[in-house]
């Protein structure tokens, strides 16, 4: 051991300092602009998401404990209503601005799908229920988002199917693809 | 010795940790200031910088290893014929390096938040690094200017170096201080975030959640050091106790003291979105207190038995003290219009109230260890005149507050939160108090017959009306004590009972899996009922100390000693000589109704260096009811007659047993669900891996301080020392009370109490003062005549007179008007309360409505997944 942990402890401080030098280098490239651009905007956002999705997270936490105190007998009826409608206030709010925060999407992924954002207004709790990973989606209070996601496809967007129809293998292929995916066939007028 | 110049390239590593904390800082701000984009510019710098301390470390550990003794710092704690092991022990063995190990760790931990932090808390993170950074650069200006492991000896390299103190020389400092820093260290990360949501004004409930695991961590690791220097005093200094409320372990001590309230008052605000001020406040509180604690170690501005030497620091830690007060207070100033409470306590008797006078009672307990460590400078300033406060005066003042304390832990999970009923009161509270007064006349009618008997003779330590009183409380304690933990047992067994039960009933399930669901699905409160526990044990075992019978004797082999039913018999005595240390064991057998129950070998270990040192190695029998606690003082190797003293000292072991079981409730609180650990639950902020990894630190915690409790009798023969033992025979127990309060003036050993004190001065200061006792004085006349001759220095309990007085009355002045002020509030704010609670509207939108239909369907679920 008496000869080993020497070079031991020269191999740990080269090792270090290999580091050190990598994560300096990091960092300056970071703050001299020449670092690989990275999508801060969207992680910021992706942030503000997490800690909403985590108050959410407490606050169902909270309802339930208080429900629980309350069968135990420890708080009494009128305090526990008031309590459980404080926590549910919060809880709405946050169920609101998690709304909020994907409804620009929302529309965005709509018109993607080629379709009215017909489903907005009775979609967004349940959008918020899809956002947040912990809570699935069977948890959905209104239904109408899947319904109107059908009728999106068999609606206005079979326009789109019939034009992306390969017109080489009749093969059904995606609104912006190039190429058939069965004949590799151009499928725009140009190719 | 290396041929590289290790000391230059030491100091240059100092420079460059403290260059690249800087511009961490600064970017870290810049951040801050709009450049979100430069936050991975910034955490990189962290890691840089942590890599940096960890380079100075090895480089450190290598220079040990190396025996380069260029450095004034391994020349001053190593020596070329020290193990590897202690080599490696060394690093935190003195002044200079423990800094530099402090500053690692706190490296280690920037480093782990900085990489939890990635992609999360975009508007609190440039400023937790930035706070983080700004404590590594204060170390960094510490280390370089005043503390520095990188100096180097200006005659030149000696063949061989001092060696580290044999005191120090022994696993229990391999494994101790390194804990205990873990503990004080882990506050700086909550201090981090509190102070990054004073700046941003982000104080809702997000930097409470985000930092729990980390303040939890903080307060279990400190608990555990805190624990693990109980045992080591305990288990290998031989003095007999494991407290001694010497400064150095005051200002461990402290920190835990301002940790507790502040982790329990944050349920408040996160439950009701109270005490949002108080809530920073004993944040930054806290991370002062370890600031001030390293402060009053390292400075050597009050004397302790254990502190490093005096040294120039002190002016540093004051300077950056100052700096943290301003900053603090100015902040929270600053923020506080968006501080104000958005609730207020409905009931005086809710759980809401209970954890305020937690906070109270705790917060009035640091107040008083503080007054009473500092009291020396105070003193000093106020009226010229150097007194000293030793363990008496601390154990005499304390209980009266552990009890309150350990009787509002038992009521507070009682009570509901926002307010009891006052059917429900009786319901609670009727099987705690069955329980209490059983066990009160259980321990009143069989207690004396056991030899537990529920009051004990008071020892007085002052002769006026307040050591009467104290030397009342003193004699009720035991059964006040066993009363109360008897009270906060049963509530605590009643509450997870109640739960069970409730689950039991509504969920159908079985005992067993009710409470194991009962207990993961509310892992904070049940496992804070486990720390409750576990405090409910430690005190038990504190109690104990009521009990403790010692006798001391000369004896020949084959003669014993019986002391509380126990006999222990001097067997013999032998010699093992290894490289450096010489180490003489006396063999005893431990009988017990006559059949011999086990042996145990207390010893002496003389050192080569210094010259003529010996350590005294004491030797326990541990058993559930008590210890035997045997310490062989002298042994002449021509008539094989020993001096031994043995202790039997009743419930220690619970003390360590509380011990466990707050790692183990902290565990539980710490825990993740089985659904993060599958990853089936992004949880913000909690990634399973994290998770699972404070709980692997949390169980290994435990896995040390079980081995610290089992590891002196598997091997009591471990290179060990005593600080305080000496040669000293006490004739009974009288004598050991007074000769503890009276301290040794002989200049050379730090004031020992001449009940350990084993130099010429003090024998013959003993030899004087039992003339006295013989003569008929009583104890406190002694005591008097004593300080009129020495000083006021040279007693361990400053006098009840004049401005003396205001070290016991300031603080219980303090703590009384701030308990009649609670209640007023308490008061008041029931009245204002009354009628803005049903103000708030009934009406449901249809968008209400709905939002409710969801959050439902996710109580479902989450009631079926747990």
């Amino acid at each position: 051991m008496d000869a080993f942990l020497p070079g031991f402890f020269i191999f740990l401080s080269a090792l270090s300092l290999v580091l050190v030098l990598l994560w300096l280098w990091q960092s300056l490239r970071g703050v001299l602009g020449t670092a690989a651009a990275t999508t801060q905007a969207s992680a910021i956002g992706v942030a503000e998401r997490d800690s909403l999705l985590a108050e959410k997270n407490e606050l169902l936490t909270a309802i339930r404990d208080i429900r629980f105190e309350h069968d135990l007998g420890k708080i009494s009826d009128g305090d526990y209503q008031r309590m459980d409608k404080r926590y549910r206030a919060r809880a709405r709010e946050v169920l609101r601005e998690l709304d909020a925060q994907v409804a620009p999407y929302r529309d965005e992924a709509v018109k993607l799908l080629g379709g009215e954002p017909a489903g907005a207004e009775g979609g967004s709790a349940a959008a918020e229920s899809d956002a947040g990973a912990e809570v699935p989606s069977t948890s959905t209070p209104t239904s109408s988002a899947e319904p109107e996601a059908h009728e999106l496809s068999a609606g206005k967007g079979a326009q789109e199917v019939r034009a992306l129809k390969c017109a080489g293998c009749g093969t059904l292929n995606d609104s912006d693809a190039k190429f058939c995916k069965n004949c590799a066939v151009g499928l725009r007028g140009e190719e | 010795m290396p041929a590289i110049d290790l000391p230059l390239f030491g100091n240059i590593l100092l420079c460059g940790i403290l260059v690249s904390a800087a511009y961490t800082f600064a970017i870290s701000l810049w951040a801050g200031a709009g450049r979100r984009d430069l936050l991975p510019a910034s955490r990189a710098g962290v890691y840089a910088t942590a890599a940096l301390i960890g380079v100075a470390v090895f480089v450190l550990a290598y220079a040990f290893q190396a025996h380069d003794f260029r450095l004034r710092y391994v020349l001053r704690y190593s020596d070329r014929a020290m193990s590897w092991w202690y080599l490696v022990g060394s690093l935190w063995g003195g002044q200079d390096g423990s800094i530099l190990w402090w500053t690692f760790l706190l490296g280690v931990y920037s480093a782990i938040t900085a990489f939890g932090l990635r992609g999360k808390l975009p508007e609190l993170q440039p400023y937790i690094l930035a706070t983080l950074m700004s404590i590594i650069m204060f170390f960094g200006v510490l280390m370089l200017f005043s503390a520095n492991p990188f100096s180097t000896v200006v005659a030149g390299a000696p063949p061989d170096g001092d060696g580290l103190n044999p005191l120090l020389q022994n696993y229990w400092m391999m494994i101790h201080p390194p804990m205990l820093y873990l503990g004080m260290t882990g506050w700086a990360v909550p201090f981090a975030y509190c102070i990054a949501a004073l700046v941003t004004g982000r104080l809702g409930d997000e930097w409470i959640r985000a930092s729990r695991r980390w303040t939890l961590f903080a307060f279990i690791a400190l608990t555990v050091g805190n624990v693990l220097g109980m045992l080591w005093s305990y288990e290998e200094l031989g003095w007999g106790g494991y407290w001694a409320w010497d400064p150095v372990e005051n200002a461990a001590f402290m920190p835990l003291l301002a940790g507790i309230p502040f982790l329990h008052s944050v349920v408040l605000q996160e439950r009701r979105g109270m005490f949002k001020v108080w809530n920073v406040f004993l944040m930054c509180l806290t991370f002062f207190m370890t600031i001030f604690g390293t402060f009053l170690t390292r400075s050597g501005m009050i004397a302790s038995v254990h502190s490093f030497a005096k040294s120039s620091i002190g002016g540093y830690f004051v300077v950056y003290m100052i700096i943290l007060a301003v900053v603090c207070a100015g902040l929270i100033i600053w923020r506080l219009p968006l501080l104000r409470a958005e609730h207020r306590i409905d009931s005086l008797l809710s759980r809401d109230f209970v954890f305020l006078l937690n906070n109270w009672i705790l917060m009035g307990m640091l107040f008083f260890v503080l007054t009473a460590t500092t009291w020396p400078l105070i003193s000093e300033a106020l009226k010229d005149e150097t007194v000293t406060v030793g363990p008496p005066f601390y154990n005499k003042w304390m209980i009266p507050l552990g009890l309150i304390l350990l009787l509002l832990t038992g009521i507070g999970p009682l009570l509901a939160w926002r307010k009891t009923t006052t059917g429900h009161l009786y319901k609670v509270l009727m099987w705690p108090v069955v329980g209490a007064v059983l066990t009160m006349i259980l321990h009143v009618a069989v207690g004396p017959s056991l030899g537990y008997p529920p009051v004990v003779e008071g020892d007085r330590i002052y002769d006026t009306l307040t050591g009467r009183v104290l030397a009342g409380i003193y004699s009720a304690s035991p059964v006040a004590a066993t009363t109360v933990c008897a009270f906060v047992l049963v509530g605590h067994m009643q509450e997870f009972w109640r739960g069970t039960r409730v689950r039991m009933r509504n969920a159908g399930e079985s005992f067993l899996v009710a409470l194991y669901e009962l207990v993961t699905r509310a892992k904070r409160r049940y496992g804070g009922y486990m720390v409750h526990l576990g405090l409910v044990a430690m005190y038990f075992g504190f109690t104990g100390a009521a009990y403790d019978k010692d006798k001391e004797a000369a004896l020949t082999p084959g003669q014993s000693l019986k002391v509380m039913g126990y006999e222990v018999r001097f067997d013999d005595s032998r010699m093992e000589a290894e490289p450096g240390v010489r180490k003489i064991f006396t063999d005893m057998t431990v009988i017990k109704d006559g059949k011999p129950i086990g042996e145990i070998s207390p010893a002496k270990f003389i050192y080569d260096k210094p010259p003529g040192t010996a350590t005294t190695e004491v030797a326990i029998r541990i058993t559930a009811k008590e210890d035997v606690y045997a310490i062989m003082n002298t042994v002449n190797a021509q008539t094989k007659v020993g001096t031994f003293r043995v202790i039997v000292r009743p419930f220690v072991v619970w003390i360590w047993i509380g011990g466990l079981f707050m790692i183990l409730g902290t565990a539980v609180c710490m825990s993740p669900s089985i659904r993060e650990v599958l990853g089936e639950v992004r949880m913000p902020r909690r990634s399973p891996g994290m998770a699972v990894a404070t709980t692997a630190l949390v169980i290994l915690l435990g896995g040390v301080l079980l081995i610290g409790v089992l590891a002196p009798s598997l091997a009591s023969a471990q290179d060990t020392s005593s600080l305080h033992a000496g040669s000293v025979t006490m004739r009974n127990a009288e004598e050991r009370q007074l000769f503890a309060r009276l301290l040794c003036e002989c200049g050379d050993c730090q004031r020992l109490p001449l009940s350990t004190c084993a130099c010429g001065w003090a024998e013959r200061a003993r030899a004087e003062i039992r003339k006295d006792m013989a003569a008929g004085k009583t104890p406190v006349e002694i005591q008097d005549a004593y300080r009129e001759e020495h000083g006021p220095q040279s007693i361990a309990i400053p006098a009840d007179e004049g401005l003396d007085r205001l070290l016991w009355a300031v603080p219980f002045a303090v703590i009384a008007l701030a308990a009649i002020q609670l209640f007023r509030w308490g008061r008041r704010w029931k009245r204002d309360e009354g009628g803005a609670a049903l103000a708030s509207g009934d009406g449901k939108g249809s968008e209400e409505a709905r939002y409710d239909a969801a959050l439902d369907a996710e109580l479902d679920r989450l009631d079926e997944e747990g």
